[in-house]
């Protein structure tokens, strides 16, 4: 796997780096097209996020405040998780719209590298669930051969605020590949293959992986500074972002430069008692 | 002759010169000199007039003059061979040159001309010589000599009679043997402070002493001055050899070191009549003891005033006064320079004495002489950091005289609290050699163990405290925190700090014994001493200037140790058995500017990010849980993923801040007015920016448009929020525990004061009583937590005390044990504070006045009862002398007036109650009312106030057992603190508070919800439905507050008006103080302490537009009701903030 990304399109890019960008404006806040390029207009009427709060008009103000900090909650939650092998990067135009980048490791997809786009409904949480679509569709039952859309809402039925999160629907997008479903397929000639001639199935998936991985250097579908884009190993290039990579994990202080704070304590762990540190107190 | 180097020449070089040929001059130049040397030498001549024979001017000139000469030659001389001595530095090792020539300058009229000459002279030669100079002992020597003789500048007059001095050399001894003139062993005196004992004992043995006296108050205001002096006089005392010495000793601590014996001892007169300096009223009475020193045989009239009991801390006082007393002392002695005694008081009592004194003192000749030798310690300091080897030899040579003495070290020591450079040259030269001593432990233990560098520093700080104003009387209304324009302004002030700041500097680069005795003297010479009987004086106007005070020493600390020894006091000392902290708390609910001033150090306090402050404040209430469901407890930790809080937050808007629907936009899908918004926002068309770029008209009509309010500058609240969220989240890293309502767990919570190790605490030596029983402090909490927890049956029987004076005499007793209760200074706080408390703690601001009044009112038919609780009535007595009245009186004139009260135990009814409506006008109560409109409020309150309990309080009854069940020492009960209640019973006071008040009490709870622990966070961001028995959450008093607005807006159908102009012009002012404080952190960056300001506060600089024309009566009521809109929006942004924090 000699394919680097890009050191901008980690999982690690917090959002804190992206508000520190300086291809940002200072105040800069995603901000969201009207709809996604790719995606099919929602036709419904669009139902107020909250339920409880349309009483005094507040909402209306604040609504889209609220749609972005939930997505950036998901977002929060989807690192916390370290789902393995995903990668994933809100576009800088759209909170909406999620880059990401599944790295299989082993089994019958072993070796790919799948990019996708997740797309999530404006009227998120209340509304469906998102939507996974892979840049190149991957030969795999679930998968539409034609648009590369994988089928979520087999696994998402209703999609339950409090109940459902985004990172769930990337598990789910990883585990397809390990864990091979014919059920009620999008892509039927995979699926019968799959039932039928194993070994068939298996020399097209390995084509489809081939053809995944020959146009992982192609510049991504969508035109956006934070999609994530793969560039041949150059030294020169990304020997530093590596060596960084390993060399210190990321810690709070990074997240805040310019910040230099540090708070004090002399109480004792496991203690509630002021001052009941025993050592001296030095600097802390 | 190659050299002819008058001054002018200096820019001479010898290069290329043979060094024989130097040689051979020099050598011709001191032979010349020496000559001249012996003719007067009284040793060789015999001839004892000759000591005092006039040196004819043409010999001493041509001394110089050769001299000068070989200087030069000295100093451009290159080493030798491999690092050996040049042949001209050998000629004056072997020949010891520098010492003849010091011997010589002695011999003649030691003047400061004279002085000045030689110090100049040595430091040109450290400064310019080729070749190390000090390592070699015949030119350290007569340094260190001179050193000594300078430094006490005026010390030996020219005309020093030869006893005189002699009689001074006495107590020098430890510098004798080198000493060669009697002139210089009387300037040595100064080493004798440098005695061995040690302070620390005889130190701690007088701390008793200032705190004995307290009962008188002019006495606690001697009291913060008292504590050096007696120390000073106890720990000098031994140490010091001669008799006169012992009543020197006084002022000696703060500049003991030059205090040379007899004659000094006379000299404290003279200091101590400068007593008018004393501060405050005190003063006056203070000088009259002093002066009875000063005229009585010293060291008789010592013990002698000991025996009047008041006697001690008095005199104590004005002797510590005596140090920073500027002026008379200080002229009348340069006036007469004749009289030794005097003069040596003076320029001892100079080094201290602030402003003034010094300013004078700059005249003098004797003050350059100072300069320059700071300067030139300075210069050895700087060696000495470099040269290891050098400082062995400062330490040795010391050690060759009889005494393991720093001399350079010892030396620098008066000069520690000077003001302007030579002060600071000074504090630099002795940083120095505090790193020095952190790499060089021989060094501290000399430092710890030999000599007074920490008590000086300590004490001196109590010293400059007490010539600090007592009360700050040239602020405006709004004012609550002393900010750099304002400390600037009073130069005691200014001294202070820097004084301070040294110390912080000292904790931080000094060894750890250093810092740690330094920090155990300004915990038991400074803060126990002055700064807790400080925080208990009488009037609440000197209460809140030492609050202020202390806020700012806060904010200036910058080391954690010392820091932490500031905050060891304010967290567990307690000061007439009540915990400072559980003091300030209670004061907190003060009206007057105390409140507001008690709410910035609380915004300070909070600031530092300290979990042991979290810790009392707040934590230790939060941690067993018990305000939460289990169901809550379990979501504690999880994040608002749908910003749920801040939906309902934000629903509290005031109706009229909403755009009428007719306005609105009509519904749309949200992303459209999203990107609306936010491009509009990223333009700058609809956020601050545009209202505040040129300021013009169509920036201000913009914001009274039609166009919602709510939604401008919400973005700012979300970037500001997400500051203050990650900040927290990387300062509370180095916390213990996490308080997520696992760790510590529910159950861990320990009593106080069972498993604190106060006697491990080595750092900070603490006085053993502050391990003697503890008792929860709770008085201010029933009141808060519970506003009302019975109704008045003030129907029933007027004769006898109203049930909630029982109570709150019973919670008293209870709370404090009685031992306090003779204590008369604290009591009238109890009384006062508990008032207002239960006055603010109302839900309905009418009947809270109403029902303050008529407490007063009872507590007045409570008076008149002679109750048989005579302490009851005394206390009831101080309220009615000093705190109802505004605190304008005259200290003495209230002291007398107490007394008198207390004893009559009656006032005058109608008095009384017009204080009363004094008062409760003052507290910003309706202005227009009339008496009788009082007395009817009066008759009808019972009912309001009954039926208001039963629909409102029922809950808080429960939560009042259970309190009085944790008095038990049971958990289980759901009570959040004093500190958390008293903050939401100001908020919940919103539209009665000034806007000061409002903008810290909002502040500061924004600032506690953007902590990272998730206990606090649940509690101040939870507006779920509240239990009916939980304590009142903060969303609750924001419902209860919104619920005003309305109503108030819907009684006056210009105030939606009125407020939007208001918003307009708060939001111009808030603008102008961020860039004020833009520009005050791109100026000071570097003197970041570990206050973090989180909030904007002070008077800006810019002029701002008029003030909307508000109505006065309303116009607090309209500044709040768009405050309350702007808090909304802050909490909002915090807790969306909370949601998207990165996990660790």
């Amino acid at each position: 796997m000699d394919s680097n990304k890009r050191s901008d399109a980690e999982e690690q890019s917090g959002p804190g780096e992206q508000r520190a960008s300086p291809a940002r404006p200072p105040f800069g806040k995603k901000q969201l097209p009207s709809i996604p390029k790719n995606a099919i207009p929602i036709t419904k009427a669009a139902s107020p996020a909250s339920s409880t709060q349309s009483a005094n008009g507040t909402h209306a103000s604040y609504g889209p405040f609220y749609l972005e900090y939930s997505l950036l909650a998901e977002f929060t939650l989807v690192i916390k998780q370290k789902l393995p092998g995903i990668y994933v990067q809100p576009s800088y135009r759209s909170a909406l719209m999620w880059f990401g980048v599944i790295f299989i490791r082993h089994g019958l997809y072993q070796d790919g590298v799948f990019k996708f786009t997740v797309y999530i409904p404006d009227n998120y949480p209340d509304g469906d669930c998102p939507r996974v679509v892979f840049d190149t569709p991957v030969f795999h039952p679930l998968v539409d051969p034609v648009s590369g859309e994988l089928d979520v809402r087999r696994a998402f039925t209703k999609w339950r605020r409090n109940h459902n999160h985004i990172w769930q629907v990337l598990m789910y997008a990883r585990t397809i590949f390990y864990k091979i479903n014919t059920m009620d397929p999008l892509n039927p000639e995979a699926a019968v293959l799959y039932e039928k001639d194993i070994q068939l199935y298996k020399s097209k998936v390995v084509d489809s992986v081939k053809l995944c991985n020959s146009h992982l250097f192609d510049q991504p579908k969508i035109d956006d500074p934070y999609a994530i884009s793969f560039s041949p190993w150059n030294p020169a290039v990304h020997e530093e972002a590596k060596e960084k990579m390993f060399a210190h994990k990321r810690r709070p202080d990074d997240y805040n430069k310019g910040l230099p704070v540090s708070g004090l304590s002399w109480v004792k762990p496991g203690s509630t008692q002021p001052f009941s540190k025993e050592d001296n107190p030095l600097q802390t | 002759m190659l050299v002819s180097s008058s001054n002018g020449g200096r820019a001479l070089t010898l290069t290329g010169v043979d060094p024989e040929t130097c040689m051979i001059v020099f050598k011709n130049h001191w032979t010349q000199v020496l000559r001249i040397l012996e003719k007067h030498d009284p040793g060789r001549g015999g001839v004892v007039g000759l000591r005092f024979g006039p040196i004819p001017g043409d010999e001493a000139s041509a001394v110089q003059n050769y001299v000068e000469h070989m200087l030069f030659l000295l100093m451009e001389e290159e080493s030798g061979q491999a690092g050996a001595m040049g042949t001209i530095l050998e000629f004056v090792v072997v020949e010891n040159v520098m010492e003849k020539l010091f011997l010589w300058s002695l011999r003649r009229e030691f003047t400061d001309d004279m002085k000045l000459e030689q110090l100049r002279m040595y430091k040109m030669l450290l400064a310019q010589a080729k070749q190390p100079l000090l390592h070699h002992k015949p030119i350290l020597k007569p340094l260190m000599m001179l050193l000594s003789a300078c430094s006490s500048s005026s010390t030996v007059g020219p005309t020093a009679p030869g006893k005189g001095c002699s009689s001074a050399a006495g107590l020098t001894s430890t510098v004798g043997p080198t000493a060669p003139g009697k002139g210089c062993s009387s300037a040595a005196g100064l080493t004798c402070t440098v005695g061995p004992t040690a302070p620390g004992k005889s130190y701690r043995s007088s701390t008793v002493g200032p705190t004995a006296p307290g009962k008188s108050y002019s006495s606690s205001t001697v009291g913060p001055t008292a504590p050096g002096k007696s120390y000073s006089s106890s720990t000098v005392g031994p140490t010091a050899p001669g008799k006169g010495c012992s009543s020197a000793t006084g002022p000696t601590c703060t500049m003991g070191p030059t205090a040379p014996g007899k004659g000094c001892s006379s000299a404290t007169g003279p200091t101590c009549t400068m007593g008018p300096t004393a501060p405050g009223k005190s003063g006056s009475s203070a000088t009259g003891p002093p002066c009875t020193v000063g005229h009585t045989v010293p060291g008789k009239s010592y013990s002698s005033s000991t025996v009047e009991p008041t006697a001690p801390g008095k005199s104590l006082s004005s002797s510590t006064v005596g140090p920073t007393a500027p002026g008379k002392s200080y002229s009348s002695s340069t006036v007469e320079p004749t009289a030794p005694g005097k003069s040596l008081s003076s320029s001892t009592v100079g080094p201290t004495a602030p402003g003034k004194s010094c300013s004078s003192c700059t005249v003098g000749p004797a003050c350059t002489v100072e300069a320059e030798l700071v300067s030139l310690l300075h210069q050895l300091c700087r060696v000495l950091v470099k040269e290891a080897s050098v400082l062995e030899l400062f330490f040795h040579s010391s050690q060759d005289q009889g005494a393991a003495n720093f001399l350079l070290f010892s030396l620098l020591i008066p000069f520690i609290h000077r003001d302007g450079t030579v002060g600071t040259q000074a504090r630099d030269a002795l940083t120095l050699i505090m790193s020095l001593s952190s790499q060089n432990g021989l060094v501290a233990k000399h430092i710890v163990e030999n000599t007074y560098f920490c008590p000086v520093l300590a004490t001196g700080l109590s010293g400059l405290y007490s010539g600090l104003p007592a009360k700050l009387e040239v602020y405006s209304d709004g004012w609550f925190c002393l900010e750099k324009n304002d400390w600037l302004q009073v130069p005691a002030l200014f001294q202070f700090l820097n004084s301070l700041h040294f110390c912080c500097t000292v904790c931080k680069v000094a060894h750890p014994s250093i810092r740690d005795q330094l920090l155990g003297y300004i915990y038991n010479g400074f803060l126990v001493p002055v700064m807790a009987p400080a925080l208990h004086k009488l009037t609440l106007e000197e209460v809140m200037t030492t609050t202020a005070y202390l806020d700012l020493f806060l904010r200036s600390i910058s080391d954690s140790a010392l820091l932490q020894t500031f905050l060891f006091f304010i967290l567990r000392h307690r000061h007439d058995n009540v915990n400072i902290l559980d003091t300030l708390v209670s004061r907190i609910n003060t009206p007057f500017q105390l409140g507001t001033v008690s709410l910035a150090l609380f915004r300070t306090l909070i600031g530092l990010y300290c979990e042991d402050v979290m810790l009392q404040l707040i934590f230790r209430y939060l941690i067993p849980c018990s305000h939460l469901t289990s169901a809550e407890r379990h979501r504690l930790r999880e994040r608002d993923c749908y910003s749920i809080t801040a939906s309902s937050l934000l629903s509290l808007t005031p109706s009229f801040f909403i755009p009428k629907p007719s306005l609105a936009p009509p519904p749309k899908p949200d992303y459209i007015l999203w990107s609306k918004v936010t491009e509009g926002l990223l333009r700058g068309n609809m956020g601050m920016e545009d209202l505040f770029s040129g300021g013009d008209s169509v920036g201000f009509s913009r914001i009274t448009s039609s166009e919602p309010l709510m939604d401008k500058n919400y973005l700012h609240y979300l970037y500001d929020g997400r500051r203050a969220v990650c900040v927290g989240v990387q300062a509370c890293v180095v916390w213990s525990h996490p308080y997520d309502g696992l760790n510590p767990s529910p159950n861990e919570y320990e009593e106080e004061d069972e498993s604190l190790p106060l006697s491990t605490q080595t750092h900070t030596p603490h006085p053993a009583s502050e391990t003697s029983e503890r008792v929860e402090l709770e008085w201010d909490d029933t009141y808060d937590a519970s506003p009302d927890e019975e109704p008045i049956p003030e129907n029933m029987i007027p004769d006898e005390p109203p049930k909630h004076i029982q109570e709150m005499r019973k919670s008293a007793i209870m709370l404090i044990k009685g031992s306090y209760i003779e204590e008369s200074d604290f009591q009238d706080d109890v009384l006062v504070y508990n008032l207002i408390a239960q006055k603010d703690a109302r839900d309905d601001r009418r009947i809270s006045v109403k029902n303050g009044l008529n407490k007063l009112a009872d507590a007045n038919h409570m008076t008149n009862d002679t109750n048989p609780v005579n302490h009851e009535c005394e206390t009831l007595a101080f309220a009615n002398g000093h705190a109802f009245e505004e605190p304008k009186l005259e200290l003495d004139a209230e002291a007398n007036n107490l007394e008198q009260i207390s004893i009559e135990s009656k006032t005058p009814k109608d008095d009384f109650i017009s204080q009363c409506l004094e008062l409760i006008r003052d507290l910003g109560g309706e202005e227009e009312e009339e008496d009788e409109e009082h007395e009817r409020w009066m008759r009808e309150e019972e009912e309001e106030d009954f039926s208001s309990f039963c629909d409102d309080h029922e809950g808080e009854d429960e939560a009042e057992e259970q309190l009085s069940r944790n008095h038990s020492g049971k958990h289980g009960i759901s009570f959040t603190g004093p500190f958390i209640s008293v903050l939401l019973s100001r908020l919940e006071n919103m539209l009665e508070n000034s806007i000061e008040v409002n903008l810290l009490v909002t502040g500061i709870l924004s600032h506690l919800a953007s902590f990272p622990q998730p206990l606090l966070r649940g509690f101040l961001l939870n507006t779920r439905a509240e239990s009916a028995a939980g304590p009142r959450s903060l969303y609750q008093v924001l419902q209860s507050v919104c619920v005003q607005i309305e109503q108030h807006a819907a009684s006056r159908p210009d105030f939606p008006e009125l407020v939007h102009e208001a918003a307009q012009y708060l939001l111009l002012k808030d603008q102008a103080l961020k860039e004020q404080e833009r520009d005050v952190v791109l100026q000071d960056s570097s003197s970041t302490g570990w206050f973090l300001n989180g909030h904007v506060s002070g008077r800006p600089r810019k002029p701002l537009p008029p003030c909307p024309r508000i109505p006065a009566h309303l116009r607090d009521r309209v500044f709040a009701t768009f405050l309350f809109a702007e808090f909304l929006k802050e909490l909002a942004a915090i807790a969306q903030e909370h949601a998207i924090v990165p996990e660790e």
